[in-house]
């Protein structure tokens, strides 16, 4: 027997920090999201498994489009063709989703309850799938420590959507224990909610799959779903299967070596023919990030726009690169700053080191706060793990970044 | 740091150039153009911080070659050499080659990194320029025009003008073109886009439950308008039908009373009762008609008779008509002719008289000459016309030649024989490509003595003493050996210098320890412990004293007076406290001095010893400065010349050498003059002997010039005398070439002409005239041959048109006859012939028309009887036919059939009628009859239009509603039926996220833009207060000198905006902002600005050699000498090369600066 477990498909969520510029695989990259759940439904067909559990976060949240509710229910309805049960919990963003309830689902498909837990036996399969959605947003019970004792003369999966005891990165929803899940006396805990890959546990096997689609800079490399095989009632393998469209990659590049620019881009370059092969033909979104000590920093910071564009350039040679961002990092290199070096470094750490400094700084910045929706504000800085945009600290970091730049320009005319 | 010596061992262009600049001063290193001025300027770079991956002075010395060294002086007085290869591990090497570690330069530099070097102790004079423009640009503000000069930075300004400029294409508060405007205002359509092509599942639902209701709506509207249509349906059929119906139902009732009426015959039998009877009437009426035409007929034939005679004579009469018509014509003509043979016969006879006696005629007494013989006469005549002329052009020609070769033979005979000059010219020519032999002497001659004239001079200006053309045999030293002398000498020389210093300072270092011991030793000798104690025990006294005062005022008394010497004893106390205090400070000053005392008579040992030692050290330097001196002085004994400073002396090596080359040179010059002078002579004499031979003696006194060009002239005048013969030549033998070609035509025409005169003589026998007839008049004759030839053809012709008419006429009366008898019937009487003919012809054409016309009347009547019997036939069967058809209809008469074919027909009309209607009918109504007469009795008394009117209000009212219900379900499925899969939304939404990306990356470049301007403001704000007052206060002094004290000093004001700012004070007090000063005090501010800072920087120890490059191009030589004077000060401070291009400012540093303290060293001539 074969089940597929996927969970946090999130559809029609969009790619995040994904700046357009030409060049850029715009179309290939679009819609990836929808593309991986055609991979899921595809791969579910291609092996053969007699059942497919979704461990919530189908939809994403506040998403308002009933088109992508049809376009979900067309992939059942494929599952259906093919004779493939599905069961599904919702997830804490399904409950927000005001139409992920009102979809008609085709008879293939077992939503189960979100007040109780709710079993759903297949005994063709010798299997009962066990599990409880979200009825809101937030979960703070321990909804597992509802669920029934294994039935011993069957395979009980558990399928739920939780942070189980606080995955990092992750708030707390539906907290739950080990223990409490090892007590069940399950064969397979099918988890959802965590977007990195992880089997938790071997005994009993508890298993995040991961989402099936990365969505910004910082959920990079291989995104699927994990396929169980299970033979006399035990858990014989679980394998990852790759159905993301679309990789992000953290390229951070050690230009310590580089002495000109042509040599960082051969850096650069080389690093990229690496990713791309990594990708197994996916499409690559890229966040190059230049750092270390090198002797090009200055060069670097003289002409941010032009290493930006000739490293996209380079992307553009490889095709399915989108280069996400190139962030200069570097540092100065070796010798001892000259008098105005030093001046401007102590300048930019005197305004740092003082509140009332910052504070006079960060008033300079009113009018520019003012325009930016806060949403965007948020976001800017959220989908890095960066700062807001335009906060106090968003501003006091920048401090180094504006010495450097200043260093570059002076450096320019042959100065610092 | 200084370099006391460079090395250019392998660098660009230079292979072992050692510039020697080891003097404190000013080095003024001259470069002219392609000297390597940059290259070298670049090894002193690239020595002190290595030579690039890329470099460009590998054009003569590849990659590995490379090496630039250095003697370098550590301000400790120490001296390194190092040479610097290019190498990407360490490149540092050892005069001996061994590898030194980078830290050996590192200390050495101070902290001077490359980038402060390049460019603080690096300027140019375009960095002037760019400087003085920074320094208008910024208004003259204090903080920037410092910061720049003691950067260097010249274009600060435009670097804070970049951050702003970008900051504002970032963003602006109200604005939407900046960048993040632009993301914003992007962003938020991208979001109201999603937001409306969102598909949101409540609205799914409300629209699906509004379309159930409209479909209830829209069945319900369907019934009702159904049934309103169909009852509006029945009135509209009933008023289409009503009349039909009526007028069937009185057709259906008169078909039955036919009916009752009597029998009907069948359906056929009416039309052919009809066709028959028609017949009948038709053949009645043409019979008679056909016997009416038939009488008239026959009565018009009996009128028409023909003459049968006449008709059979037509051919004959219409031929005679025909003949006589033109013989009457040919008669008009007869008496024309008549008259032409006549006056034909007269106009031969004339003619005939005319022929000579001679001439051959036949039996008639006509010219008898035939074609070929009139032909030849006619030729002949031609040839004579011809000949004649030719004969007396050829006549003239010949003469005409025979005159021109007479003169030009005389003209021949009048020229002079040509001179020959072969060996002249051929001697002349040899000379002259030998050249301009005698200039050339001349010019060797100036030049040797211009030589012998600069040597001399150049001997003389620096003492030297030789015979001109053996100055390069004076024993002058060779460069090297002059070098190696002179910096044993400096060496020796700093190294005396270095100890005497020393020397001096131990002096007067022993002479100030001297002088402090002296004065403690004057000091008053220290109090001794007994005076300690008499000063404390009276302190004790005292206190004893101030104690019982306070404790027991009574007894105090006792003593006080005493002890105070009248004092109060406050005061008392007090003083013997301080006087105990002073004694003992006293004891303990004196235990320091004593300690003091024997330090300095220590130190005083240790220095005499030191100077001792010195003194020594001075000795042995003098003696090798003087042993040094002494091997300086021996290199220029020889020469006989007192040895002067090192500068004098390359100067007198310099024109020594000068001198020398100009000897070997000088020498040359002599050899060539001796050779020409040799060639001048003998050339000459050969010209001469030459002249003589050719008849010419030229004087013994004339230049070989003067000789050639006489040779010349004689060998000009020979060959124009030989030019001149042979045209002659050539025109005497022309001229008699064309006397004999005259001659030979005269001759041909003379014999063609005899051969004529034979021809002619036989030709003119046929016409009897004799060879001496003139041809004109032997042609007149042939012309009237042909003339007589000519009429007595016409005259022939004429003749037998005469006969032929009169021969016609008879014929034609001969025929005439013939006719008359065949028609004696007519009595035609005893007219002429043409008369005769002309009535004959009357008759017969009236004849030949009645004859026609019978013919005609005669066809149409046997027409006429034929069409009789056809119709008598039709007759007879119509009425056979009607007979038929009454016993066919079992009637007993042909009446009683008419009425029962009536009655027939129209019962069939009524029938059809019957059928049409039920048609129309069921076109009308489009429902069964039964339906429609049904419906028609059912509304019988019923007001149709009214009701009509009422149900097609009814139904419009009702089909209004069920579109506009159809039209909302249309709507509503569509809105439905666009819910799909469709991810407008989702695209929109990932736009909308691009978006913020961008807008992100914006922001944090619009952040640390504004941040980077704001540190770079506050760090120049810094660097003007740290620096204000020591810079400004130097830059005033040496603004001062460079503007030749034009201007006093630079002072500071705050302007409108609060800023402070520079301005230039003149000598006379008042004050000028930067942008009134000209551009060259402006660019003159900026290098006091800059000179300053930089003296300011290397005090604080961090002292590098500085490179100028051409800093006074464009300085004026008076500001150029002020210029180098600041220099000059400069050096004490920071070791100056100065490189230019321009020899002038090594001769304004000599004249601005003394001697010992500026070195010229050229580029190029220390290889």
């Amino acid at each position: 027997m074969k089940v597929l477990h996927a969970a946090d498909l999130h559809i029609d969520s969009p790619l995040r920090g994904l700046t357009r510029y030409e060049g850029a695989p715009v179309e290939e990259m679009q819609l990836a999201a929808r593309r991986a759940t055609e991979n899921l439904v595809q791969a579910a067909i291609d092996h053969t498994v007699d059942l497919v559990v979704i461990a919530g976060d189908v939809f994403d949240g506040d998403w308002k489009d009933y088109g992508t509710g049809l376009f979900w229910t067309r992939q059942l309805g494929e599952l259906h063709d093919h004779g493939i049960p599905v069961v599904i919990v919702a997830g804490n963003h399904d409950a927000a989703s005001d139409f992920s309830r009102r979809l008609t689902m085709p008879d293939n498909v077992t939503q189960l309850s979100t007040s109780k837990p709710e079993a759903k036996r297949f005994d063709d399969l010798d299997l009962v799938v066990v599990g409880q959605g979200y009825g809101a947003k937030s979960m703070p019970n321990d909804l597992a420590a509802g669920f029934p004792l294994a039935d011993p003369g069957l395979f009980t999966l558990g399928l739920l959507h939780t942070s189980l005891d606080g995955r990092p990165g992750h708030a707390s929803y539906a907290p739950t224990s080990l223990d409490m899940l090892r007590g069940r006396g399950y064969q397979y805990w099918a988890l959802g909610h965590v977007h990195k890959r992880e089997v938790v546990l071997e005994d009993p096997w508890v298993v995040f799959p991961g989402n099936v689609q990365g969505r910004h800079a910082r959920e990079t490399g291989s995104k699927g779903a994990s396929l169980v095989t299970v033979e006399n009632r035990e858990v014989q393998s679980v394998e990852h299967l790759s159905l993301d469209v679309a990789r992000w990659a953290d390229c951070a590049i050690d230009c310590a070596a580089a002495n000109d620019l042509d040599s960082l881009l051969a850096l650069v370059s080389s690093r990229l023919d690496e990713t791309v092969a990594e990708a197994d033909g996916r499409l690559v979104a890229v966040r190059v990030r230049l750092v270390g000590a090198s002797p090009v920093h200055q060069v670097l910071w003289a002409n941010p726009d032009r290493v930006e564009a000739e490293v996209r350039g380079l992307g553009a040679l490889q095709s399915g690169v989108w280069i996400e961002k190139v962030k200069i990092d570097t540092r100065r290199h070796g010798e001892v700053d000259s008098e105005l070096m030093a001046g401007i470094t102590s300048t930019a750490a005197a305004l740092k080191a003082s509140v009332d400094e910052l504070a006079a700084l960060d008033g300079m910045f009113t009018d520019f706060r003012n325009k930016i929706p806060a949403e965007l504000r948020l976001d800017g800085g959220a989908s890095d793990g960066e700062p807001v945009l335009a906060s106090p600290a968003h501003i006091a970091a920048s401090l180094d970044a504006a010495v450097d730049l200043v260093a570059a320009m002076l450096s320019g005319s042959g100065v610092a | 740091m200084r370099f006391s010596k460079l090395h250019l061992a392998k660098f660009g262009m230079f292979t072992d150039t050692v510039l020697d600049v080891s003097l404190v001063g000013v080095n003024v290193i001259v470069g002219k153009n392609e000297a390597g001025k940059s290259t070298a300027m670049d090894a002193i770079t690239q020595l002190l911080y290595g030579i690039p991956l890329q470099s460009v002075h590998d054009y003569v010395h590849k990659y590995p070659d490379l090496r630039i060294g250095g003697a370098l002086v550590g301000s400790d007085g120490k001296s390194i050499e190092i040479y610097r290869i290019k190498k990407s591990g360490p490149s540092l090497r050892s005069a001996g080659g061994e590898t030194i570690g980078d830290e050996v330069l590192r200390e050495l530099l101070g902290g001077v990194n490359e980038d402060v070097f390049t460019q603080l102790f690096s300027i140019s004079h375009d960095e002037i320029t760019e400087g003085g423009a920074a320094l208008l640009d910024s208004e003259g503000e204090l903080g920037a025009a410092l910061f720049g000069a003691g950067t260097g930075l010249t274009t600060l300004n435009a670097v804070l003008a970049k951050l702003d400029s970008r900051a504002g294409e970032l963003f602006k508060p109200s604005a939407s073109k900046p960048l993040v405007n632009a993301d914003v205002a992007r962003y938020k359509d991208l979001t109201a886009r999603v937001k409306e092509t969102s598909q949101s599942a409540a609205e799914v639902e409300r629209l699906n439950k509004t379309l159930r209701t409209a479909e209830a709506d829209q069945t319900a509207k369907d019934a009702e308008l159904k049934s309103v249509s169909s009852a509006l349906n029945k009135a509209n059929r009933v008023r289409r039908s009503k009349v039909l119906v009526f007028k069937r139902r009185s057709a259906t009732d008169e078909l039955a009373d036919l009916e009752l009426q009597g029998s009907q015959v069948d359906a056929q039998i009416p039309a052919l009762l009809t066709e028959a009877s028609d017949n009948r009437f038709k053949s009645t009426t043409s019979i008679a008609g056909l016997e009416a035409d038939l009488a008239a007929l026959d009565r018009k034939l009996d009128d028409l008779l023909v003459d049968e005679l006449l008709v059979a004579q037509s051919s004959s009469i219409n031929a005679l008509t025909e003949e006589i018509g033109t013989l009457r014509v040919n008669y008009k003509d007869l008496p024309g002719l008549n008259k032409q043979v006549g006056d034909l016969e007269r106009a031969l006879a004339g003619l005939l008289r005319r022929l000579p006696e001679g001439c051959r005629r036949d039996a008639t007494g006509m010219p008898q000459l035939t074609d070929v013989e009139s032909s030849r006469v006619q030729r002949l005549v031609t040839s004579r016309g011809r000949l004649e002329p030719a004969l007396e052009a050829a006549s003239a020609a010949l003469t005409e030649s025979a005159q021109l070769l007479a003169s030009d033979e005389a003209n021949l005979s009048s020229l002079r024989e040509p001179a020959d000059v072969v060996n002249l010219a051929a001697a002349v020519a040899r000379i002259r490509q030998e050249g301009q032999l005698e200039a050339g002497i001349a010019t060797l001659h100036a030049e040797a003595d211009g030589l012998v004239a600069t040597i001399s001079a150049t001997l003389a200006s620096v003492g030297l003493r030789s015979a001109p053309r053996d100055a390069d045999a004076m024993p002058i030293p060779d460069s090297a050996s002059v070098h190696d002398a002179d910096s044993a000498v400096t060496v020796a020389r700093n190294d005396l210098v270095t100890a005497e210093k020393e020397l001096g300072r131990l002096q007067s270092e022993r002479a100030i320890a001297e002088d402090e011991l002296q004065s403690l030793i004057r000091e008053a000798d220290p109090p001794s412990g007994a005076e300690l104690g008499t000063e404390r025990s009276r302190r004790e006294h005292g206190w004893q004293l101030v104690r019982a005062a306070w404790l027991d005022p009574a007894t105090a008394q006792d003593g006080v007076e005493a002890w105070t010497s009248g004092e109060p004893l406050d005061l008392a106390y007090e003083a013997s406290v301080a006087s105990a205090d002073a004694v003992a400070d006293r004891m303990l000053g004196d235990a320091q001095s004593v300690e003091k005392r024997a330090f300095l008579e220590r130190q005083i040992t240790g220095f005499a010893e030191s100077i001792l030692a010195h003194e020594g050290i001075v000795g042995e330097r003098q003696k090798g400065l003087d042993a040094a001196v002494e091997q300086w002085d021996g290199l220029w004994t020889r020469l006989s010349i007192e040895a002067g400073d090192r500068k004098a002396m390359d100067n007198l090596l310099t024109k020594a050498n000068t001198a020398a080359a100009g000897a070997v040179r000088l020498r040359g010059v002599a050899g060539q003059l001796d050779a020409q002078q040799t060639i001048v002579e003998a050339s000459r004499s050969d010209l001469r002997s030459l002249l003589a031979e050719a008849g010419d003696t030229p004087d013994e006194q004339l230049t070989l010039a003067a000789v050639l060009d006489r040779a010349e002239s004689h060998c000009a005048q020979a060959g124009r005398d030989r030019e001149a013969r042979t045209i002659a030549e050539k025109a005497v033998a022309a001229a008699s070439k064309a006397v004999n070609s005259a001659a030979l035509k005269l001759e041909g025409i003379e014999k063609e002409l005899a051969e004529w005169l034979i021809e002619w003589t036989e030709a003119l026998v046929p016409l009897g005239l004799s060879a001496d007839t003139k041809a004109s008049d032997v042609s007149d004759l042939l012309h009237t041959i042909s003339d007589v030839d000519m009429k007595s053809e016409d005259l022939e012709e004429k003749r037998r048109r005469v006969s032929g008419i009169e021969r016609r006429n008879k014929e034609i009366v001969d025929d005439l006859e013939a006719v008359e008898a065949r028609l004696s019937h007519l009595g035609l009487g005893d007219d002429d012939a043409t008369a005769i003919i002309s009535g004959l012809k009357e008759r017969l054409d009236a004849a030949v028309k009645i004859r026609t016309q019978r013919v005609t009347l005669e066809k149409e009547r046997d027409e006429k009887v034929a069409a009789m019997d056809s119709t008598r036939g039709t007759l007879v069967r119509a009425e056979t036919n009607i007979r038929q058809l009454v016993e066919q209809s079992n009637l007993a008469d042909e009446d009683a059939l008419r009425s029962a074919v009536t009655r027939t027909e129209r019962a069939t009309e009524l029938e059809s009628l019957v059928a049409q209607w039920d048609d129309e009918l069921l076109e009308a109504a489009g429902v069964p009859l039964e339906q429609v007469e049904s419906e028609v009795d059912e509304l019988f008394d019923a007001d149709l239009d009214a009701l009509i009117d009422e149900l097609s209000g009814q139904r419009d009212a009702l089909d209004q509603q069920r579109i506009e219900i159809t039209l909302s379900v249309g709507a509503l499925r569509n809105q439905l039926a666009e819910i799909d899969e469709s991810h407008e939304a989702a695209l929109a939404a990932e736009q909308a996220q691009a978006t913020s990306a961008e807008l992100s990356d914006h922001a944090d470049e619009y952040i640390r833009v504004v941040l980077a301007k704001q540190i770079l403001e506050r760090e120049i704000e810094d660097y003007r207060e740290r620096n204000q007052g020591p810079i400004l206060g130097r830059a005033t002094e040496l603004f001062e000198r460079l503007t030749l004290q034009r201007y006093t000093g630079i002072e500071t004001d705050t302007d409108r905006k609060g800023k402070v700012i520079l301005q230039a004070k003149t000598a006379n007090g008042s004050l000028i902002e930067v942008s009134s000063l000209s551009t060259g005090t402006r660019d003159q501010l900026y290098l006091a600005l800059r000179l300053a800072a930089l003296e300011h920087f290397a005090a604080a120890g961090q002292s590098v050699p500085l490179l100028l490059d051409d800093l006074f191009v464009h300085f004026d030589d008076e500001r150029t000498q002020a210029g180098l004077r600041v220099l000059d000060e400069l050096s004490n401070t920071v070791q100056v090369l100065l490189f230019t291009h321009h020899e002038r400012v090594a001769e304004q540093a000599k004249k601005a600066i003394d001697a010992p303290r500026v070195t010229v060293l050229q580029l190029g001539t220390h290889v």
